[in-house]
């Protein structure tokens, strides 16, 4: 798994590349939590990039979620595809989160 | 019928992963099923972590066989009886402030795998899932 920061706008974007696992999942979730933290809590995940997602995983985004919205944020998951969008589908997170096919389109959904 | 046997732990996850992709290649399965095995793998081996063997030193065995079509995984475990095809179904229909954040594990499982049994045998969780191994189901 690598994690990358960036910023569109007010919004940071923090791209997730490879898997997020039960192991995964821990990191992914400290770092997202520490954006929070310091006042990033509009977060664009950029899943374009994810291969594997497990329950660990979306327990880790619904985590961060319900950390970010109370502090006045969202979470906006962007490029979701394949097997990790089938998990989404499948848990019914792909109805209670904002999905954006691109970037462009998740900066568009930051208001 | 090939079979591994390690701690129940997390970290015994990536063995147990390499045992069974190389099991299911060596068996011809289909590629597009191995991340479904994955991550059945996954769930069943961190819920006997956390909720049968709660903590506790154990030791959980994965079993691989492949018959007529047919691709299984077997989980054996000796903690007590736990049958995880009894937990209640999350709610999907809850908004994000209600979610709950357990039992998706399983509810993923039931979806992955085209058969599911769980037997106790004497002192011994026995939980066998299946999948349809001659073409890959549900790709959208």
């Amino acid at each position: 798994m690598r994690i990358e920061d960036s910023k569109i706008g007010q919004a940071a974007v923090v791209q997730v590349a490879g898997r997020i696992d039960a192991a995964g999942s821990t990191v992914f979730e400290a770092h997202c939590k520490k954006l929070i933290d310091k006042g990033d809590t509009t977060i664009i995940l950029d899943f374009s990039e994810l291969e594997y997602l497990s329950s660990a995983g979306l327990r880790a985004v619904l985590t961060i979620a319900k950390k970010a919205k109370p502090a006045g944020g969202k979470i906006i998951i962007s490029g979701l595809a394949g097997g990790a969008k089938e998990i989404f589908d499948i848990s019914g997170f792909s109805s209670m989160f904002p999905m954006a096919n691109t970037l462009e389109d998740a900066a568009g959904m930051v208001l | 019928m090939q079979s591994l046997r390690l701690p129940a732990r997390l970290d015994s996850l990536e063995q147990f992963r390499a045992f069974v992709a190389d099991t299911a290649k060596r068996e011809q399965i289909p590629s597009e099923l191995v991340p479904k095995l994955e991550l059945v793998l996954e769930e069943l081996l961190t819920n006997l972590v956390f909720h049968a063997y709660k903590g506790n030193d154990g030791s959980a065995e994965v079993q691989c066989s492949a018959e007529g079509g047919t691709f299984c995984l077997r989980f054996v475990d000796e903690g007590p009886p736990f049958d995880p095809l009894k937990r209640p179904p999350p709610d999907l229909s809850k908004p994000l402030e209600e979610r709950q954040i357990g039992g998706l594990g399983i509810h993923l499982v039931k979806n992955m795998a085209d058969r599911l049994e769980y037997r106790r045998d004497r002192d011994r969780n026995i939980l066998t899932v299946c999948f349809d191994a001659k073409e890959a189901k549900r790709e959208t």
